[in-house]
Formats: structure tokens, sequence, C-alpha cells
């Protein structure tokens, strides 16, 4: 594991750790059956989880890719795509999403794929909407170019460039950013949860709500900001370690 | 003397350039007045008797639906824009009379908080008070830190401009550079960074609402009719109430967006 990975992890260790661990803490003491309450929050914690990760890494991927593509070649499909995607995050919010994949749920598809799916939607909306820019700063005249027309002047054939020098400077603002995806990620898989009947610590809090019972829900609110710093905070380790400034010969000093 | 330009170099006039999202932001705002009009006009297409009846035209009865989604939104945006902005301008008058540690602080907070998902708390206080009033308070709160971050920046890079620079340098008195520079530059920036919370009350309150926790049925909600639709399975049912949700978030980021643009790029022209 990259060390940039791994400081960025202990670095998450008060803000995401401790309150997950404290979620479960509470679940426990306020709980009617104390292993129980703290079992099912953390077996929900795993679920939400399970839910967020594969549907944020593809959707983030797939769209740095399209937003980045659309940079490069605007009027090919694949650019077209991307400046959908980076035009259209505001429209297809993960909650609603999240309605619709109930409604197809009830008509017959199946869950996990579409639960993924509805969820990783927002996150390459929000991808693509920061590497466009990012990667249009990468080719374009200005000094944050600079490193590609280096490349280009030394010889380096167009595919080598984009593939080491160009992607990389797209894609590193796309994994600082990733914070806005996770919130709206951690809301669709709260309302899918709840939508959908999944054992998730999203739907726990909900049905204590429902229940009126705060002794229920707060334990699950504090868990789930804490999986919210931990998605973030894997974020910002992957954006370390993929920048191009961490590989530069200058001493770098984080973000 | 035909050859002669009338004006020195100096006072040539710029092109004009064209402010970043402004057309977009004009549309979401046509949008918006064109959603919040035919809300209003609703109960007209609709006789009284089948406003709240099941059989009710879906189209009808979502747009009745919008009075209570855009009335809450309009009401929880303005306070947790309120409270945003005045997070930030407390930050920054904090900082002139105790010091840069206590604006840090209070900014710190602000970007921490703007990190965690606040829009849960908006269902936890509906389902646990069921009060509009403490369900307002909670949607203004998960809207508000992200205000205060970004009207901080905004406040930040005019307390930096050169304008001002310029006229402390030239003698003006504090109140003066305060009353003729300070305060009529920060008003646009405040409000377009005031602006941000629309949409987030929008959507945290359908959200809520979607859950079957956020505003009462009695006021009607955009995401508690997809709620209800999406249980019930009833496509034709969802289909408006989600397409006007969408159509309005999407109009308020345009504005919201458009309004962050617009100001920022000004900053530093008196």
């Amino acid at each position: 594991m990259p060390r940039s990975v791994l400081r960025r992890l202990i670095d998450a260790v008060p803000t995401a750790f401790l309150p997950m661990a404290a979620g479960v803490g509470l679940a426990a003491a306020l709980g009617p059956d104390a292993a129980d309450a703290a079992l099912g929050l953390a077996r929900g914690l795993v679920v939400t989880l399970l839910l967020i990760l594969p549907a944020l890494a593809i959707g983030t991927a797939l769209g740095a890719l399209a937003g980045a593509w659309a940079a490069l070649a605007p009027r090919s499909a694949g650019g077209l795509f991307g400046r959908l995607l980076a035009g259209a995050g505001p429209l297809l919010p993960g909650f609603l999403l999240a309605a619709v994949a109930a409604l197809a749920v009830r008509a017959g598809a199946s869950p996990a794929p579409l639960g993924w799916t509805v969820l990783a939607i927002p996150a390459a909306c929000q991808a693509a909407r920061l590497s466009r820019p990012a990667m249009g700063r990468a080719l374009g005249p200005g000094p944050e170019g600079g490193a590609v027309r280096m490349a280009r002047g030394l010889g380096l054939d167009e595919r080598a460039v984009l593939r080491h020098h160009a992607l990389p400077q797209a894609v590193a603002p796309v994994m600082g950013g990733l914070r806005v995806a996770v919130l709206a990620a951690m809301t669709g898989a709260v309302a899918l949860e709840s939508l959908l009947d999944l054992p998730g610590a999203g739907a726990l809090m909900i049905d204590a709500a429902r229940a009126g019972s705060a002794a229920g829900a707060v334990p699950a609110l504090i868990a789930l900001g804490g999986l919210t710093a931990l998605l973030a905070a894997l974020g910002l380790a992957v954006r370390d370690w993929i920048d191009p400034a961490n590989r530069s010969s200058t001493p770098y000093e984080g973000a | 003397m035909a050859g002669i330009d009338p004006q020195p170099l100096s006072h040539q006039a710029l092109p004009p350039t064209p402010r970043p999202g402004f057309a977009r932001g004009l549309s979401g705002a046509a949008v918006l007045a064109a959603l919040a009009l035919a809300s209003a006009a609703a109960p007209l297409m609709a006789d009284g008797a089948t406003i709240r009846r099941i059989d009710a035209d879906p189209v009808v009865a979502a747009l009745l639906d919008g009075r209570g989604s855009l009335s809450f939104a309009l009401l929880a945006g303005v306070l947790g824009g309120v409270i945003g902005v005045g997070w930030a301008v407390a930050a920054n008058l904090l900082a002139g009379l105790v010091g840069d540690r206590v604006e840090r602080r209070m900014m710190r907070g602000a970007t921490r908080l703007a990190g965690l998902p606040l829009a849960l708390l908006v269902p936890l206080a509906g389902g646990l008070s069921g009060s509009v009033g403490l369900l307002a308070l909670a949607t203004a709160f998960a809207a508000a830190p992200a205000v205060a971050t970004l009207a901080h920046a905004e406040l930040d890079a005019l307390m930096r401009a050169e304008f001002l620079t310029a006229a402390r340098a030239a003698g003006l008195p504090e109140h003066e550079v305060l009353r003729r520079h300070l305060i009529p530059n920060a008003l646009r920036p405040l409000l377009a960074a005031g602006m941000l919370a629309l949409p987030r009350a929008l959507a945290a309150e359908s959200f809520a609402s979607l859950l079957g926790l956020g505003l009462p049925p009695a006021l009607g909600s955009w995401g508690a009719s997809v709620g209800l639709a999406a249980r019930l399975g009833d496509p034709l049912a969802l289909a408006p109430p989600a397409l006007l949700l969408a159509l309005a978030l999407w109009a308020a980021c345009a504005i919201a967006d458009a309004g962050v643009a617009g100001p920022a790029s000004r900053i530093g022209k008196p």
C-alpha cells in the first residue's frame, strides 16, 4: 500500500473510525439488547459500505473518463456522453433515482445491480463535471499544461502523453472533490435501503426515526457520518496516490 | 487629424466579457418562476373536491404538491442562507476583534460540517418531532455550513482586493472604506453564496418527504408523492412529481451556480 494512502487512512482515524465505533458503542449502551443492537448496526454499516463503495468506484471511474474524453473530443459520441453527464448532475439526485429503482424492483428487476447503477449515476455526473475542465487545463496553453507540452516536446507518442500526463491531472481533482459524490451516494443509499427494505445502517436510522426512537436513530446517524468521512478520506488517499505533483522532484507538502 | 484616436489608451473601452453561466442562471430563474406560477395556479385547474382524491389528475396533483415543496424550500433556504452568511460575517468580524485563530476555528468547523451527511438530520427531525418549524430549522442547518464556507471565501477575496488597499492608501477613514467600498461590494457575493441554500433545502426536504418523514401530507410535497408512488409501484403517479422535482432542482442549482460565478469574477472591480 502506498505511503500516502496509509497516511490518509491514519489521518481518518479520529474523523471516520471513532464516530463509527462511537455509534456502535452508543447503540449497545442505549439499545434494549446491547449485543443485538451493536451487531445490527455494525452489520448495517457493512451493508451500506457494500452498497456505496462499488457504485462510487465504478461511477467515478466512468464519469472521470467520460469527462476527460469530453474535453479531448467534445463532438465524438464519448465526448457527448461526458458533456451530458457533466450537465445532468442536478437533474439526477440519488434519492430520486432510488425511488425509480424501487419502482423497477417492484416491477420485477433485480435489486443489487440496479441499486449500484442508481448510486453510480450521481457519482459519474460529479466526476465528469470535475474532470472535463481539468483535462482542458492539462491540455491547454496555461501553466497546468506544461507537463503535457514538455512530454510532447520530448517526443512521447500521443497515447503515452494522454495516459501518463494528461489523465492523472484530470482525475486528481475528481478524487479531491469526491466528498460531494459521497454525500450524494449516502443520501441515495439511505433512500434505497429504506424503500427496498435492505438491512443497512440508513434503513435502521429511518426505521428508528419513524418509531420516534432517538436511541435507535442517533447512533446510526453518528456511524453514517463516520462512514462518510472514511469514504471521503479514501478519495483523498487515491488523489494523493495519482496526483502527478506527488511524483515530481519538488518536495510535496500535502493538500 | 483623422488618424488620431480621440480616446487615451487608458480609457479604452474593453469588450464586454460574458458572465460565466449567466444564460443558464437566467433559464433557471425562468423555469423556477414558471413552476412557482403553475403551482400557485394549480387549484384553478382542479375543483376543490378532486384536489386530494386518489383519482385526481397526476399532473395537477404534482403541481399542487409544488406549493408545499417550493414554499418550504424558500423558507428553509432563506433561513439557511442567513445562518450561513451570518456565520461567515461573524467569523470575519471576530477575526478583527479577537484574532485570526477564532476565525480559522469557526471556518474549520463549517468545512468539517459541510463534509458530513447533514441532510440525514432532516428526516431525523421530521421523525422525532413532526413539527414543521423544527424541520425548517434542521433543513436550514443542513444547508448553512456550505453557504458559510463559500461566503467566507468570497469575503476573503474581497478583503484582499486592490481597490480596498488603494482606498486605505488614499487616506480614506475606515468607516468610509466600509460604507463606500466594502458593503456595496460584499452584498452581491454574499447574496450569491446565500442562494446556494435553496437547492440544498429543496433536496433535503424532498429526501425527507420521500421517506415519509418530511412535510405533513396536508401541505403536500413532491418528495412525498414520489415516495408514495414508488411504494405503490405506480409509474404514472411517480413521473409528474419526479420530473417537476428534477426540473426545480436543476433550476435552483443553475441560479446558485450563476450567482456564484458572476460576483466572484467581479471582485477587484470597485
